[in-house]
């Protein structure tokens, strides 16, 4: 008998499928990422390219905007496990049976990330299908400057490989939120507003200071990490930059998360 | 009988909320083989003291060990502690079994405690129901379920009776006796002294955070009673007259009823037998627990009648 790691992250397993929420969050992440994938690639027409030469729309990163939108689903779901427990008082029993605070946050953190991974990347590839399916169908050939695209090309499956790692590190980042706020509404809130704050204050705010604001902010350096066509449209930043930026996130939110729970009475 | 040593030791214990003083230097000794009540009004500290125990809250000064070591040292804390906190405090989506799964594989206990511990306590028929089902007994039973899943020698039970109808009053009460003859502490708080009467051997009575006794049921009651014996007799007078010689106090206190003071029972039965008085009744007066512990408690309770602090 012993609670160690592979205890902790066992029984935070057991936690996750044992709630009807998760199944209902993770529907929602996949539905609303789907449905948004297919009004975006529907409605598409050719606009940058006249035949023979290609256009510059972005089709891999158009076939992918789905997840922008359901990832609110996975947000909400990294959220809600862990300040579920506080707003049940749950969280006294979890830490009665672990008292290593570090080590329980850190499985209930892999077992949410890994989840979202591995859903995530299902979204992505079903997004980057349906989407390409849509484009084609929009006039998106050869013919018209774009060449069809497969998973397995570099660029396509670096913007999948990204928009999947994006979502893990995004729902690291809320866990951590939750953790620190120990309170489901006002974290969710708070993620809500990291995501999209800078999206709206984007139109609004004057160039100089929009444009770093875009580049730092979680879905702007996300977004760079499936851009696959230079548009004058596009985040100023590099698909590994990006990556950088969101992994800063996570990082910092889990480190907070951690030395939190460590100090804080439960 | 138990590999760990089955006791909690607080020692100065102090805990802090803001400016509001939760525990004031408590120290205590919960032991083997014993039903220690943990009593006190409520907002006395009893429950901040449990989680205090279970290294939930950190103390501001002292330190507490459960099993001889601090509760964040311990391997597998399920098989040294079993503790009944907040027994509301369960995912109400989630299932009684499924919660009480999640608790055995997070300290590597086998999954055949959780359906032992269903058994113990009753609950296997609703365990597939969603706890947010629960009735608050059978939430206190599921709360007792999660506190013997490790089989642990120290127990911990904060107001276990809250909730229980008669029955499972009686049951508690009978579960709680033999986990002590089984040789494990275990720890129950209340804030009514009277539900613990029977059931406990020692007492730990705090008030206002701080320890006002810890002492034995017996030993608490021998105190609060006075050696009071109530008798009746048709010969009032020579019988007052009688324990008066023989060294007692009596008082009358009706036509033919009379209150006697540093006399035993015994005795008093003796001397008028020897006489050939009529006794028609004779009542060794013992304080109930309740009333050893009002006397106790009176100078500690959190509020006075006035609002004012004492």
């Amino acid at each position: 008998m012993n609670a160690g790691p592979l205890e902790a992250v066992r029984a935070e397993w057991i936690k996750l499928r044992t709630i009807r929420s998760t199944a209902w969050a993770l529907l929602a992440f996949a539905g609303v990422s789907i449905l948004f994938t297919t009004l975006t690639t529907s409605g598409s027409s050719t606009t940058g390219g006249s035949p023979g030469h290609p256009g510059d729309n972005d089709i891999i990163l158009d076939s992918l905007s789905g997840i922008w939108f359901g990832q609110i689903g996975a947000a909400v779901l990294a959220v809600l496990t862990i300040t579920s427990e506080y707003s049940t008082r749950m969280i006294r029993t979890t830490l009665a049976a672990n008292p290593r605070r570090r080590t329980m946050l850190g499985a209930k953190t892999a077992v949410v990330a890994t989840v979202v991974l591995v859903i995530g990347f299902a979204i992505c590839v079903a997004c980057f299908l349906i989407g390409q399916a849509f484009l084609r169908r929009g006039g998106f050939v050869y013919e018209n400057g774009y060449p069809a695209v497969s998973l397995v090309d570099g660029e396509a499956f670096r913007a999948v490989a990204l928009g999947t790692l994006y979502l893990g590190l995004m729902a690291v980042f809320s866990i951590g939120v939750g953790a620190i706020l120990r309170h489901t509404a006002g974290a969710i809130t708070l993620v809500l507003a990291v995501l999209l704050g800078p999206v709206i204050a984007f139109n609004l705010l004057p160039e100089r200071i929009a444009e770093p604001l875009e580049r730092f902010s979680l879905l702007g350096a996300g977004l760079a990490g499936q851009q696959t066509v230079d548009r004058a449209d596009n985040i100023p930043m590099g698909p590994w930059a990006g990556l950088a930026v969101v992994t800063a996130y996570a990082a910092v939110a889990f480190v907070v998360a951690l030395v939190a729970i460590t100090k804080r009475d439960a | 009988m138990f590999v760990v040593q089955a006791t909690i030791e607080a020692h100065d214990l102090s805990k802090r909320y803001g400016k509001t003083v939760a525990v004031d230097g408590l120290s205590f000794l919960v032991q083997p083989g014993r039903v220690t009540g943990f009593v006190g009004p409520n907002g006395a500290g009893k429950s901040t003291t449990m989680r205090l125990i279970l290294g939930l809250d950190a103390p501001d000064g002292g330190e507490v060990r459960v099993g001889g070591k601090r509760y964040g040292e311990l391997a597998a804390p399920l098989s040294v502690v079993g503790a009944l906190l907040d027994a509301t405090a369960t995912h109400p989506g989630r299932r009684g079994r499924d919660h009480l799964r999640w608790l055995a594989t997070s300290n590597g206990l086998p999954r055949r405690r959780v359906d032992e511990v269903l058994r113990l306590v009753g609950l296997t028929d609703v365990a597939g129901r969603r706890t947010g089902g629960y009735s608050l007994g059978m939430a206190q039973r599921l709360g007792i379920a999660a506190a013997m899943l490790g089989d642990a020698p120290v127990l911990m039970f904060d107001e276990p009776i809250n909730g229980l109808d008669p029955e499972g009053i009686r049951w508690i009460r009978g579960f709680l006796r033999s986990l002590a003859a089984e040789g494990r502490a275990v720890l129950v708080s209340s804030h009514l002294m009277s539900e613990l009467e029977g059931t406990a051997d020692d007492v730990i009575v705090i008030g206002r955070g701080r320890l006002i006794a810890s002492t034995t049921v017996s030993e608490l009651l021998s105190a609060a009673s006075d050696g009071r014996v109530n008798l009746r007799t048709p010969r009032a007078a020579e019988v007052m007259a009688l324990l008066a010689r023989a060294g007692g106090t009596p008082t009358s206190t009706g036509p033919d009823s009379i209150t006697v003071i540093g006399l035993e029972a015994a005795r008093i039965a003796e001397l008028t037998t020897e006489r050939g008085l009529p006794l028609h009744e004779l009542t060794p007066q013992r304080a109930s627990l309740e009333e050893a512990y009002i006397e106790l408690t009176q100078d500690a309770v959190e509020f006075t009648a006035g609002g004012e602090r004492t």
